[in-house]
Order: C-alpha cells, then sequence, then structure tokens
C-alpha cells in the first residue's frame, strides 16, 4: 500500500530551497546586486569609457566636479575615475583568485584531515597550525619580496595564509558527515574513498563552506589593499588598494584620492558580507520551515 | 543447504585513547539459514549493532570468520568484497540520517548498482522502476529529494536502495525504532512480505523484544558483547533461561499486563559494567538476582539445551531461575 | 466532584506561517485530577508535545502562540499570566521532564549544583541546606550513593542515571503536576522500567499529577489511569486506560492499538501481517478544509465525515469520542 493517492509533489533540490530562501532576503539581494553591478563595470568599464588610467590627463589634485573627468585627478594628474575603473578589475581578480586558492587548499586539507582522520588528521593539523601562527601580513610581505609583485603572486601569498580557517572548518563538517548513515550505506555497497569524499561529503559539506568561501573574497580584497598600501603592488597595473597608498601622502590636499577607492573596496566587502549572511540563513534548515 | 550467514567467535575489539580497548563484541558465533530472520536483541551497550556491522563488513573485525553463503568474506578486500557486496546489504535505522539530503530518490536507490556494476544503465533504470513498485512507491516519485517524503516513505526508499543488488542477506538494523506507531506496523509489513515473497533472510537488530517477536525465527539475546541466550522463536519466548531475558521480557511494557501486580517484574539494579574492562566471571552477575560465587569467578559458555536453544548461564537449570523464566512467560498470556 | 487541579478550556494554539496563523493545536479541552496520571497519546505532529510547552508557558513564540481558550490551573488562567507568575508556576508548581536528557542538563555544573540551585531559588534555602536536599532528592530517585555522585558532571553518568537528576530537578520543588514528554524514548526497555517504577512511587509518596506523553501503547497501558488520543491537533477520543486499550471506539484509535505488535505467549510461528493505518498524518496547512481530518485514511468513513467534522460527545460517564459513526450507534 502506498503512502499517499496524491500526485507527487514538484522535486525540489536542496538547492533550489536555499535559493528560494536566499530571494526572500533583500539585504542579500541588494549585496548581490551592488556586487554584480561593480563586476560588470569594472568588466564593461574600460571599454566604455575608454581614458587611460595611468595617464596624466589634467592638473594634478584636481578636486570632482571642476573638469570633464567628473570624479576629479589624483597626485599625478590622472584620471580617478578611469582608474577605478580599471582597479576594480585587478582588485577583484586578485580577491577571486586569491580566495580560489584559500578554498581549494583549505578544504583539499580539511577534508583529508577530516575524511581519514588518526595519524593523517595529526599531521595535516599540525601543518595547519604552524600556517596559523605565522604573522600573516609578514609572511605573505615575504613571499611577495621573494617571487616579485605580480599579480599571480600576490593572489597564492593571500591564498596561502589564509587558508586555515577554511581547512579546519572542512575537517569539523567532514567528521560530522563521515558518521552519518548515508555516508554508512555508500560504504556499504562499496564507494570507495575518493567518491565518498567528493562526491557524497563535499556536496553535503558545501553550505557552510560556500559562505566562508564567499566572505573569504572580501578578505581577499582587504589583504590585497594592504599589500598594496604597503607598496607591494604589481607596479604595471592599478587597483584600488594601490590608489589609496599612493594617494596618501596628499590626503590632506585632496581627500578624494583615498575616499573614491576606498568606498569602492568598502562597497564590494559590505556587498560581498551581505551575501554571506544571506547564503547562510539560506542554508539553515531551520529558518527554512518558515 | 549453505547457511546464508555462519558467524564464528567474532570479536570487534575498539582502541581507545588511553590504552586499553572497549570490547564491543566479544565471541559471538550464530548461523543463519536461508529465508529465516534472525533477531539480534539487546539493550545499548550490547554490541548487536556492531556485531551484525561486522558481518556487513562495515566496521573492522578483530578476530573470528564471518562466512557468506559459505564464503569467507572476513578479510575479503577488491573484487571478493564487492561480490559480497552484492550478497548483503543495509537498512539503517535513522530514515532521515541513511539518505544522502543532495540526491533524487531515484539515484539513491540506483547508486548500488552503479557502483557495483550491475546490469547496463537502462536495466538499472528498469530495476528502479520495479523497486519503487515492490516497497510500495509510485515512479513519478523517483525524481524527489529525500526531505519531499515523509519518514515511512523513506524508509521505504532505504529498502529499495537495499534490494537493488538481489542481495539473499539484509541487514536491518532497528529499521521501526524512528517511526511513528502507525509507521512502524506498515514497514514491519513490507519486510515481511519481501522474507515471504523473495525468499530473503534478515539479520535483525532491535531492542524491542515485540518486534523481534513478531518477525524473527531466530532470537539471540546480547549483553555486553556476548551472546548470553539463543533459540528460536517459540523456545526463547515459552521458556526463557537467562535470568537477563527475564528482566528483558518482564520491562516490555504491554497492553496485555493492564492492573498486573508491578511487584511480580523484574527489576533490574545499577548499569551494565564497563565494556573497556569487564568482569572476569559471568557479566551479567553484577546485577543478576540468583548469582553465586562461582558466577563472578569463571565466565559460563554459551550451552546447547534442547533443539536450537541455549544459554550461557550456570544457574540455567537451578529450578529457582526456571520458575522465574516460566512465572514471565505466563505473565504474557493473554487473560 | 472538587474542582480539577488543571482544567484546559478551548485551547487553540497557532504558529505563524507567512502571513497566515496556522493552528497545530484545535479546541482542545481536559481535565487532571489531583494523584491523576493522564496519557496523551498521538503520532508526532499531533499536538501533543505543544500542548504540554503551553501548559508552562513554554510555546515557542514567535512563531507559535496561544491565540484561543484557557489553562485553568487551580482556578487561575495561566494564558493570562504575565512572566514573572509563569516563572514561579513553572518549576515550584508544575513542571516537566524532557526526552532527551543529555542536552537539557547544563554540562559545566555538577548535578547536585544543578538541582541545589533550584532548591535554593525556590525555597530560598542556604548553600549548605540546598545541597542537603539535592542529596536526598538523588537518594530518591534511586541515585546510589548519592554523596559522591552528586558531585559529578551529566557527562559522567549514564543515560538512565541523568533521566533520573532530569525527575530530580523537576520534582526538588514538589510540584502539583509533572509533564513527563516521552521521558523514556532514549531510554533501555529495563532503564525505562526503572523510570516507570519512580514514577508510581512518587505519586503515590507526593501525591502529584501526571501528564505523560507518549507514543507507546504499552506504555500508556502500563502508567496512565486516564488516555487521551489526539490526531491532528484534536482530541478524538478520551476514557479509562482499560477501555483505550480493549475497547478503542475512534477508528483512529482502535488502529493505533491494533498496529503494534505485541509479546503473546505462545508465540505464533507464522504471525498474521499487522494492522495498518494507511496513509499518513495530515500537514497542519491541509486541515482547514471541512470534514472529520481522519476522513482521509479511515477505513469506515461515511459520506457525512467528508463533509462535517464530527465533535467530541459523551459515551458514557467520563467517555467521549469525536467519530460518527460511533455517535449514530450511541445515539
Amino acid at each position: 500500500m502506498t503512502d499517499t493517492t496524491l500526485a507527487a509533489p514538484k522535486p525540489v533540490s536542496p538547492s533550489t530551497q536555499a535559493w528560494r530562501m536566499f530571494r526572500q532576503n533583500h539585504a542579500a539581494v541588494l549585496g548581490l546586486a551592488i556586487l554584480l553591478a561593480i563586476i560588470v563595470i569594472s568588466l564593461a568599464g574600460p571599454f566604455i569609457y575608454t581614458v587611460a588610467p595611468r595617464e596624466m590627463v589634467w592638473m594634478p589634485l584636481t578636486p570632482p566636479g571642476q573638469s570633464e573627468y567628473v570624479l576629479g585627478t589624483d597626485y599625478l594628474g590622472r584620471d580617478l575615475l578611469a582608474g577605478l575603473i580599471n582597479g576594480g578589475r585587478v582588485t577583484l581578480a586578485v580577491g577571486f583568485t586569491a580566495a580560489l586558492i584559500t578554498v581549494a587548499i583549505g578544504i583539499t586539507v580539511g577534508a583529508l584531515a577530516g575524511f581519514f582522520g588518526g595519524r593523517v588528521d595529526n599531521l595535516l593539523m599540525r601543518v595547519t597550525e604552524f600556517f596559523q601562527v605565522l604573522p600573516n601580513l609578514l609572511f605573505a610581505m615575504v613571499v611577495v619580496m621573494l617571487f616579485g609583485a605580480d599579480l599571480l603572486n600576490i593572489s597564492i601569498a593571500i591564498g596561502i595564509v589564509s587558508w586555515t580557517s577554511t581547512a579546519r572548518l572542512t575537517r569539523a563538517e567532514f567528521m560530522r558527515i563521515r558518521e552519518m548513515d548515508f555516508v554508512k550505506a555508500e560504504r556499504s555497497i562499496g564507494a570507495a574513498n575518493g567518491r565518498l569524499i567528493w562526491k557524497v561529503i563535499l556536496p553535503n559539506a558545501a553550505p557552510p563552506l560556500i559562505v566562508v568561501s564567499a566572505l573569504s573574497i572580501g578578505t581577499a580584497i582587504l589583504f590585497e589593499a594592504g599589500l598594496s598600501f604597503l607598496g607591494l603592488s604589481d607596479p604595471n597595473t592599478t587597483s584600488w588598494g594601490r590608489m589609496i597608498g599612493d594617494n596618501r601622502p596628499y590626503i590632506l590636499d585632496s581627500p578624494w584620492g583615498v575616499t573614491f577607492p576606498g568606498l569602492c573596496i568598502f562597497l564590494t566587502v559590505l556587498a560581498i558580507s551581505l551575501i554571506g549572511d544571506g547564503m547562510n540563513d539560506a542554508f539553515n534548515p531551520k529558518l527554512r520551515e518558515r | 543447504m549453505t547457511n546464508v550467514l555462519e558467524v564464528q567467535d567474532l570479536k570487534v575489539h575498539f582502541p581507545i585513547r588511553k590504552g586499553g580497548k572497549v570490547h564491543a563484541v566479544d565471541g559471538v558465533s550464530f548461523t543463519l539459514a536461508p529465508g529465516t530472520a534472525f533477531g539480534l536483541v539487546g539493550e545499548s551497550g550490547s554490541g548487536k549493532t556492531t556485531a551484525a556491522m561486522a558481518c556487513a563488513r562495515l566496521t573492522p573485525i578483530t578476530s573470528g570468520t564471518v562466512r557468506l553463503n559459505g564464503r569467507d568474506i572476513t578479510h575479503a578486500a577488491g573484487a571478493e568484497l564487492k561480490a559480497a557486496r552484492r550478497e548483503v546489504q543495509v537498512v539503517f535505522q535513522d530514515p532521515y540520517a541513511s539518505l544522502n539530503p543532495r540526491e533524487r530518490a531515484g539515484a539513491i536507490v540506483r547508486r548500488p548498482m552503479d557502483l557495483l556494476d550491475i546490469g547496463t544503465p537502462a536495466e538499472r533504470e528498469a530495476r528502479v522502476d520495479e523497486l519503487f513498485a515492490l516497497v510500495g512507491l509510485r515512479p513519478d516519485q523517483k525524481d524527489l529529494f529525500p526531505h519531499q517524503f515523509s519518514g515511512g516513505q523513506r524508509q521505504r526508499i532505504g529498502v529499495a536502495r537495499a534490494l537493488a543488488t538481489r542481495p539473499g542477506l539484509i541487514v536491518c538494523d532497528e529499521p521501526v525504532s524512528a517511526l511513528d506507531v502507525a509507521i512502524q506496523a506498515q514497514i514491519l509489513n513490507l519486510l515481511g512480505r519481501l522474507k515471504r515473497d523473495l525468499g530473503l533472510s534478515y539479520l535483525f537488530i532491535s531492542h524491542d523484544l515485540a518486534v523481534v517477536q513478531h518477525l524473527c525465527d531466530q532470537i539471540a539475546v546480547m549483553y555486553l558483547g556476548q551472546v548470553v541466550e539463543i533459540g528460536s522463536r517459540r523456545e526463547l519466548f515459552t521458556r526463557p533461561m537467562h535470568p537477563y531475558t527475564h528482566a528483558l521480557i518482564s520491562a516490555v511494557p504491554s497492553p496485555e499486563r493492564i492492573g498486573m501486580e508491578a511487584g511480580a517484574r523484574i527489576r533490574l539494579q545499577g548499569d551494565p559494567p564497563s565494556p573497556i574492562s569487564p568482569p572476569p566471571g559471568c557479566r551479567f552477575a553484577g546485577r543478576c538476582d540468583f548469582a553465586q560465587d562461582r558466577c563472578r569467578q569463571t565466565a559460563p559458555q554459551l550451552q546447547r539445551k534442547d533443539g536450537s536453544h541455549a544459554v550461557a548461564c550456570h544457574r540455567a537449570e537451578d529450578p529457582d531461575v526456571m520458575a522465574a523464566g516460566t512465572a514471565q512467560a505466563l505473565a504474557l498470556q493473554p487473560g | 466532584m472538587t474542582a480539577p487541579l488543571l482544567s484546559v478550556r478551548n485551547l487553540e494554539i497557532a504558529f505563524r506561517s507567512g502571513r497566515d496563523d496556522i493552528p497545530v493545536v484545535r479546541d482542545l479541552s481536559f481535565d487532571l485530577g489531583a494523584g491523576e496520571t493522564l496519557g496523551i497519546v498521538g503520532e508526532s505532529g499531533c499536538g501533543k508535545s505543544i500542548t504540554a510547552l503551553s501548559l508552562l508557558g513554554l510555546v515557542p513564540s514567535p512563531p507559535g502562540r496561544v491565540t484561543r481558550g484557557q489553562i485553568l490551573f487551580q482556578g487561575e488562567d495561566l494564558v493570562q499570566a504575565g512572566e514573572r507568575r509563569l516563572n514561579e508556576v513553572r518549576g515550584n508548581e508544575i513542571s516537566m521532564v524532557f526526552q532527551e536528557p543529555m542536552t537539557s542538563l547544563n554540562p559545566v555544573y555538577t548535578i547536585g549544583e544543578q538541582i541545589a540551585e533550584t532548591a535554593r531559588v525556590h525555597f530560598g534555602l542556604s548553600r549548605a541546606k540546598a545541597w542537603a536536599r539535592a542529596v536526598e532528592m538523588l537518594s530518591l530517585v534511586g541515585i546510589p550513593s548519592p554523596n559522591r555522585r552528586a558531585h559529578d558532571y551529566p557527562h559522567q553518568l549514564s543515560g538512565g542515571m541523568r533521566q533520573r537528576v532530569m525527575i530530580a530537578i523537576a520534582l526538588v520543588c514538589e510540584p502539583k503536576i509533572l509533564i513527563a514528554d516521552e521521558p523514556t524514548t532514549a531510554l533501555d526497555v529495563t532503564v525505562q522500567a526503572q523510570i516507570f517504577d519512580l514514577f508510581n512511587d512518587l505519586r503515590r509518596d507526593f501525591g502529584a499529577a501526571i501528564i505523560l506523553i507518549t507514543h507507546d501503547i504499552g506504555v500508556v497501558a502500563q502508567m496512565t489511569d486516564r488516555v487521551m488520543v489526539m490526531y491532528a491537533g484534536r482530541k478524538i477520543e478520551e476514557g479509562p486506560v482499560a477501555d483505550f486499550v480493549r475497547d478503542p471506539r475512534h477508528p483512529y484509535t482502535s488502529g493505533l492499538v491494533s498496529c503494534i505488535p505485541r509479546l503473546t505467549m505462545p508465540p505464533s510461528d507464522d504471525p498474521e501481517p499487522l494492522f495498518e493505518i494507511p496513509g499518513v498524518v495530515p500537514a497542519p496547512r491541509d486541515l482547514n478544509r471541512p470534514g472529520c481530518p481522519f476522513a482521509p485514511r479511515c477505513a469506515r468513513v461515511m459520506p457525512r465525515c467528508r463533509d462535517e467534522n464530527p465533535g467530541l460527545e459523551p459515551l458514557a460517564p467520563g467517555r467521549m469520542v469525536a467519530c460518527w459513526q460511533e455517535q449514530e450507534v450511541a445515539a
């Protein structure tokens, strides 16, 4: 006898459910809109607003609204708006790449430690602790100085110093999920470890990992800004952090040079935080029932 | 005909942090004939689940042998283990935890065939339809996710998954104890019907004597990692011999016993001893009303009494102990 | 007849979902006399646990709240009572034992401290006296060497021992009503038997009334005087326990009683299949349609059942049922 004679409801995957929850969160949707806008402007902007960002185009330290360059110019007479648009590309690129590296290392280490436990776990956790106690900024600076300040090296340096918390979270999730019966059920039909780790446990551990991964983009952006501010940036590119660093000595004469890039960083990180918050709620099964 | 399962002196010990080890299963032997259900009964810590999981090779075996359809699978690996996995499948206790929440019901049921290389993709898909019908689900429910099913339906999915590879033996780990009362009957009837129609054998783990009596032909009572009494349904319930079995039967709350004097019940005192350093004698001696010095000094062996009935108790044939058993059996008689 | 200790009148509890209030308990009335044990039986989602919480003013809010009715405890309406008054009632007059004893105890205090603290707050005892009282309670609930055990932390105790500690905390203030929500579901049968013996002793010694919420028919039969069956938020049958087990009237009740396997002697070698109640419990959201909520699963359904919801009608003194067929037979 069947349990019910009603027609089957529509299949709703956990991800669809989470997306529905997310859409109800106005702040998160606003965050997503801001981030998308920033991404679109950074990608398409240089083709539309074609002023060269690294050339002197007007009188240095011109305030906004007093020339055809609406946001004014910096201490070398470079257009701030062009700098922001082009710098966004670099900042976002470094942010995403560094976050990707963070997540890749963190999830791999955490997954292996959490899944196998025992000696593997012990070893990997000691390594994790080693990276945790390193002074982050200093170590990243050393890496960048040693290998050269190009975008990839900067991203790698940021990734290397920030993966530990992701690893710890992944490990905890894996340890929790690997004890669940559906994992045992997979074992009982002969699933290999690789399948258990990547195809069975990881998707179920995904929700909190996605949230921290998203937030780590924001962290990476801030980190990049910090490095650039200290002068450790690719000399051939412009990023928001670098703009702040460059214009810092002239902050009293022309506060705009640091304010605008600072605002951009603030908006981007805020947008990412709002999205992360929204995802956190969306993945929380307790809130989903409402 | 070879036995579906033969377990000889099975031991499962878990090392613990401080050194020493937990004697989860400590010398368990039994055989399971084809088409029958074998019940492992006991309370938490009795080792019943660990023993059954060891039989399904889901827990490392410390020593002893497990034979599946005549083949020793104790140390099977690779292709041999894969072959064994087709023949023994598990239905888990909690239907909310045993289904991957991120997979659709149809994929969950198909998965064992995918992983154990059974049939062509088209054949697997047809088999999934067949299995859905067999356990009372509709094929159009294949695309749903576990959270869209009720507890009873989820357990049906769990049963369908276990049947996918046409195993001869299914290990049922408390398959109804997480379900609502009205749903328990549906699942128990389903298991009973499948056993009859498909000639399945069950290794059935439960703490609920009534469920075990209903479904199992042979029953073993476990206490702290060991079998203390074993016998057919009729032998065990008409003449329970071990004082622990008496206590278990006595503790079952039953509608039949309305108004029965509470004094006629057996009440165990205290907790079971630690499985890390079990006492040298009978493990039940500390809580047994009939324990004597020899019970505390030497461990009783499982001894066959009549038919398939065997008990591990020095005083099983003592008139006092036998009278206590008779009293418990009589208390169950209607009227 | 004297006034009952507790009298629930037309209680309705609803949960807010989006813009709607979804009632999960509807028009529920029952009485509890001093020293009586009342069983509340039903499947998960029938509203039995939320009813119990409402008696202590503990309905999780938001989203839940009592939307109608009265809970009269010794004549005082607890629905109208403020949080301060409810705090006096909780523990002092009405206390509760939950299903999972591990999560209900605070892991960073010893069990002695936890019981003593309750005694201190409620009776204003000195620390020394409160500690003595805690040890006394532990011995009362059957914990061996209570003097030593009082210094243990919750994780050092077995499940059965923890549940005894919970009961000791619930009883330290000598409440008039003890509400036990599936108190033994997480425990082994032999431990369950010990806990129930303890309940019976306490009822005898303290004269406390007990509300026992469970889905286990055997437990109800063994422990209670009177049984109330709930289905989809409503009471559908009530009567003495012997009638409940031997002569259930509502088709749902008789289904519940006959769908469980029973330990029998001699055992049948080839047991009949168990009785099945087909289908599943309806979701609270689906209950706004007319008719008896059990009608879609009922084997004895009549046309009238689908259109009109039967009210509770008395069959005999102390017995009532909400079923058209039974009421027509009785009329």
